[in-house]
């Protein structure tokens, strides 16, 4: 934020807006994808991972809310491959259907957060001026509070439900999404093809969306990756501070909680469902740090 | 330097004034009666009434607005929604345990992430970079709670190496208290390094090519002592400014590692507030929480102009 210095840096430290050469960063293609190890790694995890949240939303090994489809904490076996729990449901049954929620709320807060985000930012880097300042100033009051405590907040005002943890995570991700958005509008506003877009008689918002807005876009999909991470991690915290999704209903968060009420009886639960998360987060950040790498090559990844 | 600091102030004082406007309006946003779905069918209207006026909550808002913003400047926090106690002291009797573990956690980060990161840095695309890479992605994906019950189990149900949760004072027992921060510490320094190790990577790495380095190479010095004398001193510089930019996810992990250790910190109270929807507790814990997360910013960022001057410019 060039014109008012910025109070709290974001919360990606890798992920700085840096201005290319050409106007916009490098395309994100396919073929670079599958032939950068890291994102093709995390495109397939990622894959996997979607796979089973659609799978899982129309079949599961076991029903997921039956009781007593198997004996109570039975240790991972063939028949439950991740136990079964208290009150001897199939775990990696909830472990799927769970994904659906888990996956949504991301998917939910992500879109959100993005088309939001992506609107004040857009606003504030074309109109500048006193909207500029005024947009800029609520986005640094919104990023002085750590992530997880205004989610926290939010989700108490409202009741805990999958659509409230989604509510609350887009109101914690939009700021980020329009600090990325603003400063790259910044960068390229006064770049001399969207001056002769101006010059031609383009409305502005024809300048915004056709001159300007795809050269913010690769920006933006990496940023894509990196907040659906968070949101599989923030959905499934939140749940496990019992405030996100209640059981019985399955997400990741509320298996968790329930992972934690019966750790020392089956501590297959919160390993098995926290490994899911672990699995589906690493797919998330591998494919976005590659996409960072392909979109900026100079940031730095282990492939330079 | 005088003036860098003075010319931080001035932005961190409207930016506090907003927050206060923005989390008055928070508990004014609660749908419905927060009163009422408080008490829940035990509600009389009268009971209500009370309460409200008890709480203050009956006065016009900009009267609510004004003595709520006149208590925070001297240190008065308000009272609790549920119970109707000063909130200012029981914060203040959180905020030892959570300072310990909060330093705790920061040691664990800095001793793991920067030598991590610096070596990885220095000899980048190396075998033991090619090692710590991906283990800082790793890291960067596991949530806290997992660690953080991966270590309970291990460390503490199968090995009983450590107590599983809980607090004791450091002036009551000293080793006792170690040994509750030493696992809680751990989950932090475990998962929050990642992202220290993958900063000085980054900058060690980009240091190599700088000219006072080849310079110095050129000169003839041996690699320890460039690595001693300019490599180190350099690769410091990210640790502070990653601390200032990290605190966020910190605070963020302490919310989680307090609730699974039972630690009876500040970060467990909002929790307790969240849980028991009091919402005049969270408003002012978060209140709190932000004005040491700005707090911590300014000093980082002060830190690190005195460290480099550009920054000053």
């Amino acid at each position: 934020m060039a014109s008012v210095p910025s109070m709290v840096p974001g919360r990606t430290p890798g992920l700085r807006v840096r201005v290319l050469p050409t106007g916009g960063a490098r395309r994100i293609t396919l073929h670079a994808i599958v032939h950068h190890r890291r994102a093709f790694l995390g495109a397939i995890l990622t894959a996997i991972v979607l796979l089973i949240g659609v799978v899982g939303a129309f079949w599961t090994p076991y029903d997921p809310m039956t009781f007593n489809a198997g004996p109570a904490f039975s240790p991972p076996d063939l028949a439950h491959p991740i136990g079964t729990d208290v009150y001897g449901r199939d775990i990696l049954s909830r472990v799927m259907a769970g994904a659906q929620v888990s996956l949504l709320v991301s998917a939910g807060a992500v879109g959100g957060s993005l088309v939001a985000g992506t609107i004040i930012g857009l606003l504030a880097g074309y109109l500048g001026g006193f909207v500029d300042v005024l947009l800029t100033r609520v986005v640094d009051i919104m990023l002085a509070i750590p992530g997880l405590v205004l989610a926290l907040g939010i989700v108490t005002l409202l009741s805990p439900s999958a659509l409230s943890v989604t509510v609350a995570l887009i109101a914690v991700y939009t700021w980020q999404f329009a600090r990325i958005v603003r400063s790259s509008v910044v960068a390229v506003r006064h770049r001399p093809y969207v001056e002769a877009a101006k010059g031609l008689g383009s409305s502005g918002v024809s300048i915004v969306f056709r001159d300007i807005f795809p050269s913010v876009l690769p920006v933006l999909i990496v940023q894509v990756a990196t907040a659906f991470a968070w949101g599989i991690l923030d959905e499934a915290s939140i749940g496990f501070l019992g405030l996100g999704v209640q059981p019985p209903s399955p997400s990741w968060g509320s298996l968790l909680i329930e992972g934690r009420q019966y750790l020392y009886d089956a501590p297959w639960l919160p390993i098995g469902a926290g490994a899911v998360v672990v699995i589906a987060v690493l797919g998330v950040n591998l494919l976005g740090d590659g996409l960072r790498d392909i979109v900026d090559p100079r940031s730095g990844g282990t492939r330079s | 330097m005088l003036r860098y600091i003075v010319n931080r102030l001035l932005i961190v004082v409207p930016l506090l004034l907003a927050l206060t406007v923005l989390l008055f309006l928070y508990v004014h946003a609660v749908p419905g009666d927060p009163i009422a779905g408080m008490l829940g069918p035990n509600g009389t209207p009268e009971l209500v009434a009370q309460i409200r006026a008890d709480r203050g909550l009956d006065r016009p808002l900009l009267e609510q607005y004004w003595s709520w913003l006149s208590g925070l400047v001297t240190g008065d926090l308000g009272v609790s929604l549920i119970s109707g106690q000063d909130i200012t002291p029981i914060v203040i009797a959180r905020i030892p345990a959570t300072l310990q573990l909060t330093f705790a956690g920061l040691f664990f980060v800095i001793l793991i992430g920067f030598p991590a990161g610096y070596l990885a840095g220095k000899h980048k695309g190396g075998w033991l970079d090619r090692i710590l890479s991906p283990a800082a992605l790793i890291g960067l994906s596991m949530p806290a709670f997992w660690v953080g019950t991966l270590l309970i189990l291990v460390l503490g149900v199968q090995l009983r190496w450590f107590p599983t949760g809980g607090y004791v004072a450091f002036e009551d027992n000293a080793w006792q208290s170690l040994r509750l921060t030493l696992m809680p510490a751990l989950v932090l320094g475990i998962t929050l390094s990642p992202f220290l190790a993958r900063m000085v990577r980054a900058s060690t790495a980009e240091l190599a090519h700088e000219p006072f380095i080849v310079q110095a190479r050129t000169r003839g010095l041996l690699p320890g002592t460039i690595s001693r004398r300019y490599l180190l001193r350099n690769a410091i510089l990210p640790v502070v400014i990653v601390i200032g930019m990290q605190l966020g996810t910190l605070i963020g992990g302490q919310v989680i590692v307090e609730q699974l250790f039972n630690w009876p910190g500040v970060a467990r109270l909002l929790i307790e507030g969240a849980v028991r929807r009091d919402y005049l507790l969270v408003q002012s814990l978060i209140f709190v929480i932000a004005v040491i997360y700005i707090v911590i910013n300014l000093l980082t960022e002060v830190v690190h102009a005195s460290l480099d001057p550009r920054v000053r410019l």
